[in-house]
């Protein structure tokens, strides 16, 4: 499967929406329920599922 | 059921509130309904098949088009960008990492790239959203429902 770039450089997601998004995941992450191993094997599952090289 | 998840975790639920709204005044609504609908049905969510978007109806999406979305592909009632977003919305939900560049190509091409970029981000909500209903409803069912 090709890999071209699909978003030009520049075009950021909407701030209403991007902050929202960044509120929520941090606020996600500062959860301490979950033990911090398992919470990082989902981490990494979650990375692997999404493609995601970051 | 949200209050029943994050009651202990007071400053989670405005949060999960407030992200889902962000999406929705970023998007066409009629689009992201139409996108809604169709994730509730591939991964089964009845609570989000059921209900309807208010926006999305004042917009004019009717029950005539909604009734016929699983016909998208080839039903008159959609049009090409209604198609482009739904095609990218279904290899999304179904296998993210599968995405082409063709079907990115097709919402770019219709939406231009800052509506295209809004419009996956209200996905990634949208899913997201529907995916941590159903596992709340089948950690919260009762044992004999399960």
């Amino acid at each position: 499967m090709s890999r071209q770039r699909r978003i030009p450089d520049g075009v950021k997601t909407a701030p209403v929406l991007a902050n929202a998004l960044d509120a929520w995941q941090a606020a996600v992450v500062r959860l301490c329920r979950l033990d911090p191993v398992t919470t990082e094997l989902v981490r990494l599952r979650c990375a692997r599922y999404h493609d995601c090289r970051t | 059921m949200l209050t029943i998840v994050l009651g202990e975790e007071p400053d989670v639920a405005p949060l999960y509130e407030a992200l889902d709204e962000a999406a929705w005044r970023i998007v066409d609504p009629v689009v992201l309904e139409l996108c809604r609908l169709r994730i509730a049905t591939l991964l089964g969510c009845e609570f989000e098949k059921h209900r309807r978007t208010d926006t999305a109806i004042d917009a004019g999406l009717d029950e005539a088009t909604i009734a016929e979305l699983p016909a998208w592909p080839k039903s008159e009632r959609f049009g090409p960008r209604d198609r482009a977003c739904l095609a990218f919305c279904e290899q999304f939900v179904i296998d993210v990492a599968g995405l082409s560049d063709e079907l990115a190509v097709a919402v770019a091409d219709h939406l231009g790239p800052q509506a295209f970029r809004n419009f996956v981000a209200a996905l990634l909500v949208l899913e997201q959203r529907q995916r941590l209903r159903l596992a709340w409803e089948l950690l919260l069912a009762p044992r004999n429902e399960r």
